[in-house]
């Protein structure tokens, strides 16, 4: 070795640090190993990357701004957003991004959970902009995303199942290989002589290696520079707003007024982080320009120079930064070297993402069985599905059961920290000693409102097609979400519930138990709420008609069995309650009463407009509103008022009072209700007369009303639920 | 362990027919009702809720709710009413005040007279939400329910029952927060102390059916025979389900 490369030979050889006035850094070395990804995940991750039906208006993909042919980053000062909003600082490249401890220019999140990252990108206003429940809707669209999905996670498209994928695919994109890596590895001709120079002004005269230090080539802190503000973010609206709009999420105080980035002060909000950046790591750093988190420096040279000058101007600029000093030949040296921090190329070539296919109507993902779409037969061809016991439990493939899901949703079900304000478990309207409803007619809300509807019981919910009184919603999951968030129900933000969820260690161990995640997601919360929820059923042992239809004829007494025989002749009720669930699962208007409550109580007249704000009505319906017009609200066809979804009987003797709107507190109200042939309503359902019931009769149809119900309530012992712990 | 011994009896001393059905008129030699009303078998465990939000005020760890009170057999917070008196003593005078201190409502069991206003205070620096149900038969009813953000907010209300005599008290607040209410028809009412006891005086002299009443265990019923300044004695038990 000649002279001029001994001392710096012999101090990259070995990887000793040598730095002027640091404290203890790291030694460069190669990157090592993550965690590998399965393939099949990796290979479908790989598809969605580049999808741009990932994002809201279907415009941009992952690849947008991270784009494998400019290094995975975009190649411009400042990315650009979702259509109408441009962003506000640099993006990143994606390769080595799964080795960062804390992610994105400010390290508001934590890197390790990479499915969570891109969640954020994926929902957050000015990058994805999607929600989490339309595109796994259109991925299911494309029989090619479904079958893959089926064959990497045994089930069909779903968000959770997307993130996975996405980041499995974006661990792979590391960097191998660089001049750096072979030299540390003892390979001396790797680094050219100009490049060992660099390298040893890096580790010493230039103390580049004070922040840029170990195998990541950053010390994953966050330091001002001085870097000069970019002109761009402030000077175009598109720019200003995206940036408003962030700091305003992250609560930064004063935020119309910044005219500045203030970088990690708006995650802290500690004075000495403003103008803080996280440490970018060096690899690859060649091929990403521009440079800093505004892009404002376009080449390596300016970034070097920068250096040389002893950075910008910042009260809080580090104090590592100083005049270097540097000549010429010391400056290309120093550029030399990073260009050998080039790993091989990480080169995906992107596949034309497969596209939509027409899907035959009522059709799709075979429906698990129990459920059915729309009621059979009419009340000419007196068809009717048949009465009798349940049969297994619906579930969704992608929610299967199991005994630890179930005991996490039972305790999640009670657990008051699922709604906005810790006031109002699921339990609170859904409450076993109620039979698993609020019991009373109209359902109590969230503190400070009342609710407009009956709180109907979850036992035997799982069998329905659709819930709630109007078909709002197409599953347990999808009901617990809108409950939970439901401004007069549980009023939750879903993340400060999540954040909740992540701080409550019982939580986390069994979160983790059950659907792997290292913290809870918020989204399977649901899923155990839903596979709890499926074990309350009626058991047809404990159900004296089941038991009856089962062939024990001493099951039920006389008078129900004339009940039977006028639930399915004169008294006609079979039209619309039949099945098992003796539910057909339709709409019907039966012109019930008004509950008074809706004259009685401000807080429920005042959630009766609000659910036609929130439903889009036309604003003159919304002036007259008085009355709750069920599934009108969704088709919006006049032929649909008042009509709403018929309840199954099971259970009747624990669920008072009756009907959507609770009118009726006992059986014998509702039996001379349709006695009389219900009551006051354009579109009451013509299948409604008066039937001329006797007395004896009425008592017989209550006594068949009563046989299907279990001998003894269905009730769940409350949990003692776990506490919160502080997180170190 | 909350004494038993913090109840009130209350209701409000109004014109006769502000109480429909009764009319107060001095009764003179009046006899006594007294009995126990004991529990038999082994009590049900309180629930234990945990405490989740407010803890500065409401406590921590686990709130115990103690729904049925079993002492030495002895049942405590039962409800006895006789039955059928038109005509009588007066109720007493204090309008009845259900206080939020602590996340807790005292007293936890509260009779009034059916229809009567009754203060709501919130003692504490959170807010409440007080909501009442009128019990009817399995189902039950809002009565009232409004929040008090503010310490030392108080709001009259009255006890509106239609078809019931028990009212539930809860918070929507806090799901830790239960109480109950019992709407009398006349003043002729007691409550059992921890020892079961229960005296009821000032009873004109007739027979009357008198039932002991527990909002979770349900009823027992009787019959006494009250003579001039004389005591009768009744006992009911109440077995465990």
């Amino acid at each position: 070795m000649g002279g001029r490369a001994s001392v710096g030979g012999l101090i990259a050889a070995f990887g000793f640090v040598l730095a002027v006035g640091a404290a203890r850094a790291e030694p460069l070395a190669p990157l090592p190993p993550l965690p590998a990804s399965p393939p099949e995940q990796v290979a479908l991750g790989r598809l969605l990357f580049f999808d741009t039906r990932l994002s809201g208006d279907a415009s941009i993909s992952c690849a947008s701004c991270h784009d494998p042919r400019k290094a995975w980053g975009d190649g411009k000062p400042l990315s650009t957003g979702y259509p109408g909003a441009e962003y506000f600082r640099n993006a990143q490249t994606l390769l080595n991004a799964a080795h960062y401890r804390r992610s994105y220019w400010d390290g508001r999140m934590d890197g390790r959970d990479l499915p969570t990252l891109v969640r954020d990108h994926l929902t957050e206003p000015a990058l994805m902009q999607v929600d989490g429940r339309l595109f796994p809707e259109r991925l299911k669209q494309v029989p090619e995303y479904d079958a893959m999905f089926r064959r990497v996670f045994g089930g069909e498209p779903s968000f959770g199942r997307s993130l996975n994928a996405i980041a499995a695919f974006v661990r792979t994109l590391t960097s191998r290989g660089a001049p750096l890596d072979r030299y540390l590895e003892g390979d001396t001709a790797a680094l050219s002589p100009a490049a060992r120079d660099g390298l040893a002004l890096f580790q010493g005269k230039a103390g580049c290696l004070r922040c840029h230090d170990g195998p990541l080539l950053s010390d994953q802190k966050f330091h001002a520079l001085g870097v000069q503000d970019s002109a761009a973010v402030f000077g175009e609206p598109l720019r200003h707003i995206t940036f408003r709009w962030f700091m305003k999420t992250l609560g930064t105080p004063n935020y119309t007024n910044l005219r500045e980035d203030v970088g990690r002060y708006a995650v802290t909000k500690e004075p000495p982080d403003r103008g803080r950046f996280r440490t970018p790591s060096l690899r690859d750093v060649a091929l990403t320009a521009p440079y800093m988190h505004n892009g404002t420096l376009a080449t390596l040279e300016e970034v070097v120079e920068f250096y040389n000058r002893g950075g910008g101007i910042h009260r809080n600029k580090s104090p590592l930064l100083a005049p270097l000093g540097l000549g010429a030949a010391e400056k290309k040296a120093l550029v030399e070297f990073l260009e050998a921090l080039t790993g091989e190329p990480v080169v995906v070539d992107p596949l034309a993402p497969p596209e939509y296919k027409l899907r035959a109507l009522g059709k799709g993902s075979p429906a698990p069985a129990g459920l059915v779409a729309a009621s059979t037969g009419t009340a000419q061809s007196g068809k009717f599905r048949a009465l009798g016991p349940l049969g297994p439990v619906p579930v969704p493939r992608d929610n299967p059961m199991s005994d630890a899901k179930v005991e996490l949703g039972k305790f999640l079900f009670f657990d008051p920290r699922l709604s906005g304000d810790v006031s109002t478990p699921c339990v609170a309207c859904h409450n076993p000693e109620a039979g698993w409803g609020d019991g009373s007619d109209v359902s109590r809300g969230y503190p400070g409102t009342q609710h407009w509807r009956n709180s109907q019981t979850v036992l035997n919910a799982a069998y329905y097609f659709k819930l709630f009184w109007a078909g709002e919603v197409t599953s347990l999951e999808a009901q617990a979400v809108a409950a939970a968030t439901g401004n007069v129900a549980g009023n939750g933000d879903p993340m400060m519930m999540e954040e909740r969820l992540r701080q409550i260690p019982e939580y986390v161990r069994r979160f983790k138990a059950v659907f792997g995640t290292e913290q809870p997601r918020i989204m399977d919360a649901w899923k155990a709420i839903a596979a709890f929820e499926r074990t309350l059923v009626s058991k047809p042992e404990q159900v004296p008609f089941d038991r009856f239809v089962k062939g024990d004829p001493k099951a039920i007494t006389d008078e129900a069995r004339r009940g039977l025989a006028l639930f399915l002749g004169k008294a006609g009720c079979i039209q619309c309650h039949n099945g098992p669930l003796l539910s057909d699962d339709d709409y019907h208007a039966l012109g019930v009463p008004k509950n008074p409550v809706f004259e009685e109580d401000p807080l429920r007249q005042i959630t009766l407009r609000f659910q036609h704000v929130i439903r889009g009505v036309p604003e003159e319906l919304y002036r007259v509103a008085d009355r709750d017009l069920g599934l009108y609200y969704t088709t919006k066809r006049e032929a649909d008022r008042g009509k709403f979804r018929t309840p199954g009987l099971r259970e009747l003797k624990y669920t008072a009072p009756y009907m959507h709107n609770g009118a009726f507190f006992t059986l014998e109200e509702v039996l001379d209700f349709y006695d009389q042939g219900g009551g006051n309503d354009a579109n009451k359902s013509p299948l409604l007369r008066p039937l001329k019931l006797t007395a004896q009769e009425k008592k017989d149809l209550l006594a068949f009303l009563l046989s299907l119900s279990s001998d003894q309530p269905i009730v769940v012992p409350a949990p003692q639920l776990p506490e919160y712990a502080v997180v170190k | 362990m909350r004494t038993l011994g913090a109840l009130v009896l209350s209701a409000v001393l109004a014109a006769p027919s502000l109480a429909a059905g009764y009319d107060v008129a001095p009764v003179a030699g009046g006899g006594t009702v007294a009995g126990k009303v004991s529990f038999k078998g082994e009590a049900p465990k309180p629930k234990r809720m945990l405490i989740t939000k407010n803890k500065e005020v409401c406590g921590e760890g686990q709130r115990e709710i103690v729904e049925v009170a079993v002492k030495g057999g002895a049942l405590g917070n039962a409800v006895v009413v006789l039955d059928g008196i038109a005509r009588g003593k007066a109720w007493a005078p204090q309008k009845p005040l259900l206080d939020q201190k602590g996340c807790r409502f005292i007293p936890p069991l509260m009779v009034v007279r059916k229809g009567a206003d009754i203060d709501i205070l919130n003692s504490d620096p959170v807010l409440h939400n007080i909501h009442t149900y009128e019990i009817i038969g399995s189902a039950r009813r809002t009565l009232f329910n409004f929040g008090q953000p503010n310490q030392g907010q108080t709001l009259g209300k009255p006890v509106n029952l239609r078809r019931g005599e028990w009212v539930k008290v809860e918070c929507d607040a806090h799901d830790f927060m239960h109480a109950w209410m019992y709407g009398a028809a006349s003043p002729y009412v007691a409550v059992t102390g921890e020892d079961g006891s229960f005296t009821i005086g000032d009873v004109p002299p007739g027979k009357y059916k008198i039932r002991a009443l527990h909002p979770v265990l349900g009823a027992r019923e009787g019959e006494v025979t009250v003579t001039a300044k004389g005591k009768a004695e009744i006992s009911f038990d109440f077995p465990a389900r």
